[in-house]
């Protein structure tokens, strides 16, 4: 299998054509529950969010594998505004994928997501780092992608951002805008030409006309998911009116014990289509991701910026 | 031969093993000069007005090699010589991307082979101070990912782990964590550099160091008295370390006399109520003054070849080699005075009888196996022990 996408969604069991026999009575309707973990064993989650706990001793890291995801991004945003600290985080990160070979696989790009999990691994990207640790240099941002950053979280519109939304288009780093108010989301918006991430998105936090605004753009907007389903399915509900089926995606769980299988169940009772929960799950990431890595392409001849 | 016959000669020579340049400062003048930006300062024309560097001039030199120092001053602590750091390494990353006809990204010993190869300049990069990790060992691995494959352990200012040549000593060397770094780079696959650093560090760095150490840009201690050079004592342990001693051809470091007069120049502007490394307007006035009435002593090629005369006996053929020092220095020696002039030095090593096996080893294969080896010990102790995550603290105490 080439890619997450190649993966058709939900293939109706195809019954031999012209059998002779009899056809078999149908087996009865499974219950959404059971569907929906029939959905979530084929199509692993992306999730928007993990994260090491921020004073782990490095020579102690947890174990790694997560329930259901097949890929993360981790987490380097940094309290303190400096490089150092987001450097410290990586090492950890690379670290930590580093020790757990059988169950983690570095990603940098959607192909190398697809292949960590048709290796069984599950997809480690790196970031978002924070927007204060770029210290306003373009050359900074270059060198996270260096390292193998892929997202960054801009949350204010300052001067330097305009360009350095230019330069993240053209390098192929996806915006996450996790956290910023809706003017940020409007002007970023307004330049950016690649789908934009919410890694960690607080969706009622934000209009109806933003809302529809991230769906143009195509943006992924990734909910976390609480110990009680419904509220993950209300915002989830709202961003799939405004939005779009396309925009929906998965920050983590919350509350780890019972995974995504009541949240997927639901959905389905709410009525979402097996397609639109592939979406969720990871087409709709993937797809982002991909868009973005496409610009990148198409976009380096553009000059570097100073 | 004719001087002509001679210089063709080296040219033939280097054109099958070409200069691996231990260190030059290209990426600091164009942030000074242009703020990085190629279009305002475009090193395919002719730069001579204003640069050491141009591409013309490292093809007419034989340049196969250049350590691009990411250089970025003492003063500079903390985050911000850290960001400074990562903006050098991009502009270093700018200028291969730009001029790849010419520029050939490399890392290891075999993307330098195969740049020649190709006909290319293999394009690598060297720290130049432990500043530039701001007491991170994470913050190494991060430049080592990025690209550095040298670290010098200080500039000219001590740091918290290490003491400078040009600095009052503070911990006597290295400290625990500086012994730290040193085996955080072997393991990671970074050269330790021992330029500038005070001769205990250079000591310290060679009892601690696994993998062969490499002296980006210092000559002999014995044929000129200056702290930036190399002591004899430390020149013969290379054979057993497998590490080079890069020559360079700064005049106030290579020529005593130069020496001496740039002492008086700089009494000359303390004098004047200045700091001695002052260029503002006022200060390049007096100093015009001083120069007028005491005509600066001028190295040439038969300078930087008497070190490398003496550097051969004490450290033997195999462990020697060149660091320029282009565009880090505001004077260089006659018939050196740019990248252009690496024949001139060639030839006035031929005329001193080296062979063309021992100018090749000088050139090109001794950095090369520097190179490789410490590659190799990198696999080696990265296959057998953890990443460091010591902390100053830990080691050296609060």
């Amino acid at each position: 299998m080439a890619d997450l996408d190649d993966h058709p969604p939900f293939s109706a069991a195809s019954g031999a054509v012209g059998a002779l026999e009899p056809p078999a009575p149908p087996p009865p309707p499974l219950d959404e529950t059971a569907r929906a973990r029939a959905i979530l064993a084929a199509q692993p989650v992306i999730e928007g969010h993990a994260e090491l706990p921020p004073l782990l001793d490095p020579e102690d890291l947890p174990p790694a594998r997560a329930q259901e995801a097949g890929a993360q991004f981790w987490s380097l945003r940094v309290d303190a505004d400096d490089v150092l600290d987001t450097l410290r985080r990586l090492d950890t990160v690379r670290a930590l994928v580093a020790a757990c070979p059988e169950d983690l696989r570095l990603a940098h790009t959607t192909s190398e997501m697809a292949h960590a999990r048709n290796c069984g691994r599950v997809a480690a990207l790196l970031g978002p780092v924070s927007w204060t640790a770029l210290g306003g240099s373009a050359a900074t941002l270059r060198a996270y992608h260096a390292l193998g950053v892929r997202a960054v979280n801009l949350t204010r519109f300052d001067r330097f951002a305009r360009e350095a939304v230019r330069e993240m288009n053209r390098i192929g780093l996806a915006v996450d805008l996790s956290g910023a108010d809706q003017d940020t989301v409007r002007k970023v918006l307004a330049v950016t030409r690649a789908p934009a991430l919410l890694t960690r998105a607080e969706p009622d936090a934000l209009p109806d006309d933003v809302l529809r605004l991230l769906g143009e753009n195509g943006a992924v907007v990734m909910v976390a998911v609480d110990e009680d389903p419904s509220v993950a399915a209300d915002l989830l509900d709202r961003v799939r009116d405004l939005a779009g089926p396309a925009s929906t995606g998965l920050s983590h769980l919350a509350a780890r014990t019972a995974g995504y299988v009541p949240l997927f169940a639901e959905l389905l009772r709410r009525d979402w289509q097996a397609r639109d929960l592939v979406g969720l799950a990871h087409g709709n990431a993937t797809r982002a991701l991909r868009e973005t890595e496409f610009l990148s392409r198409t976009n380096r001849i553009r000059p570097v910026a100073a | 031969m004719s001087a002509a016959e001679r210089l063709a000669e080296a040219r033939a020579l280097l054109a099958e093993a070409p200069v691996v340049d231990g260190h030059n400062d290209l990426p600091w003048a164009l942030r000074e000069q242009c703020g990085y930006d190629l279009d305002k300062l475009d090193i395919a024309g002719d730069r001579s007005a204003s640069l050491h560097t141009d591409l013309a001039r490292l093809r007419a030199g034989g340049v196969g090699a250049q350590f691009w120092s990411v250089y970025v001053p003492g003063r500079l602590a903390g985050d911000h010589a850290v960001s400074a750091t990562l903006e050098q390494i991009d502009a270093v990353d700018r200028l291969v991307e730009r001029y790849a006809a010419d520029l050939a990204p490399a890392r290891t010993a075999d993307d330098v082979a195969k740049a020649r190869a190709e006909g290319r300049i293999a394009s690598l990069k060297g720290a130049e101070g432990g500043h530039s990790i701001d007491n991170s060992l994470a913050t190494l691995r991060a430049l080592h990912t990025l690209g550095v494959r040298y670290m010098t352990l200080t500039h000219n200012e001590n740091n918290d782990w290490a003491d400078s040549a040009t600095d009052e000593p503070r911990h006597g060397g290295l400290t625990a964590f500086g012994r730290a770094v040193v085996r955080e780079m072997n393991r990671c696959g970074m050269l330790v550099d021992l330029s500038h650093v005070a001769d205990t560090t250079m000591r310290d760095a060679l009892d601690e160091s696994a993998a062969p150490v490499i002296f980006s840009h210092s000559s002999s201690r014995a044929v000129c008295d200056h702290p930036r050079n190399v002591p004899d004592d430390v020149l013969e342990r290379l054979p057993a370390n497998g590490g080079v001693a890069m020559a360079t051809f700064v005049p106030k470091f290579i020529l005593p006399a130069a020496v001496e007069w740039t002492l008086r120049a700089d009494e000359n502007l303390r004098a004047h109520g200045l700091h001695h490394l002052d260029t503002t307007p006022r200060a390049k006035e007096i100093h015009a003054a001083f120069e007028a009435g005491h005509p600066r002593p001028v190295a040439t090629a038969a300078t930087v070849a008497d070190h490398l005369d003496h550097m051969r006996e004490a450290a033997g053929i195999d462990h020697i080699g060149i660091g320029g020092d282009y565009d880090g220095t505001a004077f260089t020696p006659a018939g050196l005075d740019d990248v252009a002039g690496y024949p001139h030095l060639i030839a006035e090593l031929l005329d001193r009888g080296w062979s063309h096996a021992d100018l090749t080893k000088l050139t090109w294969s001794n950095a090369l196996r520097v190179l490789g080896d410490a590659e190799a010990v990198s696999r080696d102790l990265t296959a057998r022990t953890a990443a460091s995550h010591a902390t100053l603290a830990q080691l050296d105490g609060a």
